[in-house]
């Protein structure tokens, strides 16, 4: 299945969105420079950054135009069997990948979608997975 | 293929339908071009948003990163 999404993004993305709101930034920039590109936020991760909305103490009713902009990729079946063959492939017993990290290399090998992040780190070398580090995107 | 303009909620049934392994609702949604979601419009929403300061970002951040277990050597 092909969605009408460019990249899978994590909350931290929408954060520095926010962040650099005001100004000028490695997200804003992104953002300018692929301004027909459409980012859609794993179901995970999107229920993070509502849950620090309210962490935070700000009504979700300020975030909601926002946060709709972004849509929501839901599991399917598929994902499961992605999520399961990541864990089996990526586990050892020093792994340093957590539930969410699994989810969202399944979602994106699912999809075959470009992971949005500045949490290199964690994403990159992977086997079948596009990372693109936004926080070293250079103004063109 | 007939082009037909729908509401952002529905456009978000569809996909969830879809991604729920429907296919009848795939060309549907391939051949649709949603109108949210772009970074042109996502560009603007952002600029509505409460401004944020320090304390705030932080409490964000660290929820979010908590969440994933993540630590927060990733910031800038």
């Amino acid at each position: 299945m092909t969605l009408a999404i460019n990249y899978l993004s994590d909350a931290i993305f929408l954060l520095d969105l926010w962040r650099e709101q005001q100004g000028t930034g490695n997200a804003i920039r992104f953002a300018r420079d692929n301004s027909d590109a459409i980012v859609g936020l794993p179901w995970f991760a999107k229920g993070e950054f509502i849950k620090a909305v309210t962490y935070a103490n700000f009504s979700i009713w300020d975030f909601q135009p926002f946060i709709e902009e972004f849509p929501t990729i839901v599991p399917t079946d598929k994902t499961l069997d992605f999520y399961a063959q990541a864990i089996a492939e990526l586990r050892d017993p020093l792994s340093s990948f957590k539930p969410n990290d699994f989810w969202f290399i399944a979602v994106a090998r699912e999809h075959r979608l470009p992971i949005l992040t500045r949490n290199i780190s964690t994403f990159s070398g992977i086997d079948g997975l596009q990372v693109i580090n936004y926080g070293e995107t250079v103004s063109q | 293929m007939k082009k037909i303009e729908i509401s952002d909620d529905a456009y978000h049934r569809l996909l969830a339908c879809k991604n729920q392994g429907n296919v009848s609702f795939s060309v549907v949604i391939k051949n649709m071009i949603p109108t949210h979601g772009s970074f042109k419009t996502i560009l603007k929403t952002v600029q509505r948003l409460p401004t944020p300061d320090a304390t705030t970002l932080e409490v964000f951040e660290s929820t979010i990163n908590k969440s994933n277990g993540w630590s927060n050597d990733s910031r800038y």
